[in-house]
Formats: C-alpha cells, structure tokens, sequence
C-alpha cells in the first residue's frame, strides 16, 4: 500500500473554504496536496503532474465536477481515482458510478469516512478486496426508543451482520434482552435514516458505556438499506464489540 | 428555491465542520486547555446536530417532486 507522503491528491472546489479545511487535513496527514477552483483547471493539473485521487465538487461554474469525471476517465479509466463530493441533488449515484467515480459523499459529509476513503483507494484492488474487516468504525446518531419509554441517544460505532453497537454517554439501566425502537441517521445519500426494532443482547459499562442490539425488524425499505450496508461491509462480527 | 437553499448551505456547512472538528482534535492532542477543549466540542456537537437537521431536510425536500 502506498503511502500518504507518496500520494498525491488534487482538491477541486469552486469555494476555497472548503478546498483549504480539506487540504489541511489531508496535509496533516502527509498527503501531498494540490487545489483547483474549477474542473477546466483541475483537468490541465492532472495532464501536468502525476496525481493519484481526485476529490471533486459536482457544481462549479467552469467545468463542473461530472464534465471533469468524464474527460479524466475518457483519458485513463485506473487513474486518477474520482470522488465526487455532491451538493445536492446535483446527480445521481447511479450515474455518477456508471461514469466511473470511485466513491460519492453528500456535503456536510463525514471527513473520518472521506479520510477511510481515501486510504481504502491507495490500496491496489486485489488487497482491497481481500480485507474482511472484524469491524469497520462509523459514526451515526442512533436514537434508541425502549417500552418503558425511556429514550436514550448514542452514537453507532460499528456494525456487525446481525446488529451493532452503540456508545452512550452513560451507562444504560435497561437490560438484556429488553426490546426498543431505534431511528439511525446514516447520512447516506441513498438511505439517510433507516428504522426498526432491535433487542439489546449486552449492556456495556466503565469507561466506554454502551450496548450490543441486533436487529430484529425493519419495514422494507429500512431493510432493504441495512442489507445493502451490511453487504458492502461484510464484517465477520455479528453484533461487534464497541 | 429551497433545493437551491440547501445545496448553497452544504458547502460552507462541510467547511465548518471539518474546521471545527480538525481543531477540536489538535487541542485534544496537545492537552492544553481543557476548558478551551471542552467549548470546542460543544461546538462541534452542536454543528453535528446543524448537519443533521440538514440532511433530514434534504431527504424530505428530495421525495417531493421537483418545481
């Protein structure tokens, strides 16, 4: 896997603000880091220097993000990688990856998930796809709605095939085994908030309070967005450990 | 008008937030103040629920039909 000092990503954002939060964190990081206000500039920087992952708007007044996915997979489908950051609105999955994008984020998005991007990217393919993760770390609000009517918010910091856990901010007083209504807000395009009801299989306590709940009903649409999740995550946990 | 909205709203929001949250790490890291620390990570919760209401609006403004 190459390294971040040997990567080099090109920043395309018609709106500096965000161009330099995501260059400092990448540089931060040891990324060599180049910028381009719009995807006419970021095409001619590709031509002229060797650069690995593109991240790129999708509105931007002069050569928008999807004209710049275009031209660039036209030139060289493997390189650079493409990921296309969306307003809203402004495409749709379906297309975006049909024309070759490696990954897409809504904004607001996540930078600890843009930045596990960008590392899953630098590896080669056949290494990417030979990892089975024990657990992949997210961070999604969870709202947990138990039949006593206490309600509890907390945050999902993995999953598992079956479930997964949730930190809280204090130790929980329901018990194993009791049922509760839960409402993730998964901040993905395609399934922004998936519901359902879950058991709590363990309660966690000390430092790190929180508890493992598996899944135990979805309505269609809820579960259709959980299998789908839960196949690209494919993690060997059933309801992970923290 | 309001898909427009929204969209305008997103970018400086990922600014914000990747600010705030970057900054909020560094003074974490370096162990200084942690008073300073602990405003920051209001901030940064309270940006979190900003983001969130804003990627529940845009969800419901996306079911509705186009204008």
């Amino acid at each position: 896997m190459r390294s971040p000092q040997e990567t080099t990503l090109l920043l395309v954002d018609d709106e500096p603000e965000l161009r330099d939060a995501m260059a400092y964190e990448f540089e931060s990081k040891g990324f060599r880091v180049i910028q381009a206000g719009s995807g006419t500039a970021a095409f001619s920087r590709v031509e002229n220097d060797p650069i690995d992952i593109v991240i790129s708007d999708v509105r931007m007044p002069e050569g928008d993000g999807m004209e710049l996915l275009d031209r660039l997979k036209a030139r060289n489908p493997f390189s650079p990688l493409v990921i296309l950051v969306s307003g809203f609105a402004d495409i749709s999955l379906e297309e975006a990856y049909d024309r070759g994008a490696e990954a897409v984020f809504p904004k607001p998005f996540d930078r600890k998930q843009l930045g596990m991007m960008v590392q899953w990217l630098m590896r080669p393919l056949e290494s990417r796809w030979a990892v089975r993760p024990l657990r992949i770390p997210v961070d999604m609000p969870i709202g947990l709605r138990f039949q006593s009517g206490t309600t509890l918010q907390g945050k999902v910091t993995n999953f598992g095939r079956g479930g997964l856990f949730v930190a809280l901010s204090s130790t929980m007083e329901e018990n194993p085994e009791e049922d509760c209504e839960f409402h993730l807000t998964t901040g993905m395009v395609e399934a922004p908030n998936i519901s359902g009801r879950a058991r709590v299989r363990w309660v966690q306590k000390g430092d790190q309070p929180g508890c493992g709940l598996e899944f135990q009903f979805a309505d269609t649409s809820c579960r259709r967005a959980l299998l789908h999740f839960l196949n690209f995550l494919k993690t060997r946990a059933f309801i992970p450990l923290r | 008008m309001e898909r427009k909205f929204l969209h305008d709203l997103s970018t400086p929001l990922a600014a914000l937030q990747m600010n705030l949250e970057s900054l909020a790490e560094e003074v974490k890291e370096s162990g200084a103040n942690p008073e300073m620390l602990k405003r920051l990570e209001k901030c940064v919760a309270i940006m979190g629920r900003v983001t969130d209401l804003l990627v529940a609006r845009k969800a419901e403004v996306k079911k509705e039909p186009a204008a």
